[in-house]
């Protein structure tokens, strides 16, 4: 034990003398330098300047930079034997504003076709919230449909267009025993089949649009006031108008205002099942016409003619809808229902 | 400790039950359809054409019929979109696709997390002006920027649809947007402690970004990626108009159902199918941390 001792006195006597003489040859550990605030602000810029660079150039270049063209291609017209823009004033923007009263060849027709798609999309919106709330009551089976109502926003959305053409193509007349059933017919103008359907065929696919969100926030509705619900006796229908509704109708009024938004760009399913309307050009709706206009059919994009048109309607409809959406988002958060 | 899942719990009244009816209506068309869709890729073009509804058949004269399974396999052979001087088959459809929405997705992602990761945790004199603009940009919708976007396209790139992946995604990746929300919300709940405690052993703000706030947030990130995923890999818009040189398998079956081009009905379906499947597959295998993040609280980490 002795002997233990004196070992381990020696041992530690001679790593001493080996760290004096490191200490000779190569001088003692410095105390750490502390950082100076200038030097630790000065690694924050840095990091901030890296990490903060890209994403904001990129902002202002394809959003901001990407705007501001679009306003000043909004005044300007193609000249096709120079190939080139020059300013023509309120030229487009007359032009577009008068195409849209004009029935027939102008673009009345579908405005009031873009009228009908808002409501409809908008009558929607309180059958997306039932939905959702459907699922998150965990009805019997809610695991199972939470599954199949989820599918539509997983599979894509082409697939469901490919099958819903064949199926009405061939599935259909099959059943209704009618062999000469077109119900994707977009170009007469008497019977409108091809509009009514694929605006029926967006209902469906939308029926459980949205539930991601109205999920997510109605599993931050607190677990008391769906008790005190209980105990007040609410019904499964009474619940949702007098608890749920209040409690997320901050993301029902943003839904609310992107369907607005909406008014002028959707094209839906559309430019999917119709293209363009191929040799012989039919739109549908508002947001169809103006994509097709610069889009195509698709495969060859629309000329660089048709980017002022594009652009002054995209202009004109700003001016309408952004306000618009403003005022509704203003309305709805004060005359909604609140939580309290 | 075993979480306790409270259950809710509700009288199975008539509204409940005329709501369980209308879902489970719902449910079982879209499980037809589908299913319709399935059978339907595994028949003959003929017997597609004679028999709709029912079961693929074998007939007399033509006992080729019956089950075609092989329909997936003569789909990689048969199903090409041509473009400029190159024929794409479907192997090299899926691989478009798989770049595209991979590359979209990470760029996303990235513009997104590290915008809101700072905004967050840094106080900065853009500080606000970068959230305020995130917020109004959602708001303010703006119409018919599409062209100015293909002159900008054409400006910095030099072409319009024939753009490369990595400039497509530079041109898309703003940051703006729910996801820049996502990411705010879930690194202003993160404690900055660890940053601190981080701090204190000498650990620079990069660090403290990839070995510590990066796993922290790691739910969020990998739950917006895959949904960001699948919506891309969805996506025949951005890559009809800025990538249609190379045809991604979303848009070459826009390509194929809108021209009415195939000559076969059922092997059509079956390139639906084949398309569905990774994302499918990807959401089977995220299923629960999508789902499981977005029903305990709308994406939170």
């Amino acid at each position: 034990m002795k002997n233990k001792d004196y070992e381990q006195g020696l041992m530690r006597r001679f790593k001493w003398w080996i760290y004096g003489i490191k200490v000779k040859l190569f001088g003692g550990d410095k105390p750490k330098k502390k950082k100076s605030l200038s030097s630790v602000k000065k690694n924050e810029t840095i990091f901030l300047t890296l990490f903060l660079v890209f994403p904001l150039v990129q902002f202002a270049i394809f959003y901001i930079g990407k705007n501001i063209n679009s306003i000043l291609l909004a005044f300007q017209s193609y000249d096709v034997n120079k190939s080139e823009f020059y300013f023509s004033g309120l030229t487009e923007i007359g032009k577009v504003w008068d195409k849209l009263w004009i029935e027939g060849t102008g673009l009345l027709d579908e405005m009031r076709r873009s009228g009908i798609q808002f409501l409809v999309q908008l009558l929607m919106l309180p059958l997306n919230v039932f939905v959702a709330y459907c699922v998150w009551k965990n009805l019997p089976g809610a695991g199972f449909f939470k599954v199949i109502l989820f599918l539509p926003s997983v599979v894509p959305s082409i697939v469901f267009v490919l099958l819903g053409r064949y199926f009405l193509q061939y599935g259909i007349p099959e059943i209704f025993n009618s062999p000469g059933l077109d119900l994707l017919d977009g170009r007469n103008p008497e019977t409108m089949y091809g509009f009514k359907t694929v605006l029926i065929f967006g209902c469906w696919l939308g029926f459980a649009g949205g539930m991601v969100v109205y999920l997510g926030a109605m599993s931050g509705i607190s677990e008391d006031v769906v008790e005190y619900g209980r105990l007040e006796n609410m019904n499964f229908f009474q619940e949702f108008i007098h608890i749920v509704i209040p409690a997320i109708f901050p993301t029902i009024t943003t839904y609310t205002v992107v369907a607005f938004a909406g008014f002028f760009t959707n094209y839906g399913y559309f430019f999917s099942f119709f293209g363009d309307g191929g040799s012989a050009p039919c739109t549908i709706t508002l947001g169809h016409y103006f994509f097709c206009l610069v889009a195509g059919n698709g495969e060859t994009p629309g000329g660089e003619s048709a980017y002022p048109e594009a652009a002054a309607g995209g202009f004109l409809f700003t001016i309408v809808v952004a306000p618009l959406t403003l005022l509704v988002k203003f309305l709805m958060e004060k005359y909604g229902p609140s939580e309290e | 400790m075993a979480k306790v899942k409270k259950k809710k719990t509700f009288k199975l009244d008539v509204f409940a039950i005329i709501s369980l009816v209308v879902i489970g209506v719902y449910c079982f068309l879209m499980l037809f359809l589908l299913g319709w869709g399935l059978l339907s890729s595994l028949k003959h073009q003929m017997d597609f054409k004679n028999n709709i509804f029912g079961l693929p058949q074998s007939t007399a004269v033509n006992n080729n019929f019956g089950w075609r399974f092989d329909n997936y396999i003569t789909a990689f052979d048969i199903f090409k979109v041509s473009k400029m001087m190159h024929t794409y088959y479907l192997e090299e459809l899926f691989l478009n696709s798989l770049l595209y929405a991979l590359s979209q997705s990470f760029f996303h992602v990235a513009t997104c997390l590290m915008t809101g990761y700072a905004c967050a945790k840094y106080r900065f004199k853009l500080n606000k002006v970068i959230y305020t603009t995130a917020v109004i940009v959602m708001l303010i919708p703006i119409v018919g920027n599409l062209p100015s976007e293909m002159q900008l396209a054409k400006f910095f790139f030099g072409g319009v649809n024939d753009i490369n992946l990595l400039e497509l995604c530079i041109m898309k990746c703003q940051y703006t947007g729910i996801y820049f929300l996502v990411f705010y919300s879930t690194y202003k709940s993160i404690s900055w402690t660890y940053a601190e405690a981080a701090q204190l052993d000498g650990a620079g703000h990069f660090q403290i970004f990839f070995q510590i706030m990066l796993p922290l947030g790691k739910s969020a990130i990998s739950a917006v990626f895959v949904l960001l995923f699948i919506n891309y890999w969805n996506d025949y818009y951005t890559p009809m108009i800025f990538w249609s040189q190379n045809p991604t398998i979303a848009y070459a079956l826009y390509w194929f159902q809108r021209g009415n081009r195939a000559a076969s009905k059922p092997i059509l379906m079956a390139v639906s199918f084949l398309a569905t499947l990774p994302v499918l597959i990807v959401f089977v295998i995220f299923r629960n941390k999508i789902m499981g993040n977005l029903t305990m609280g709308g994406l939170k980490g």
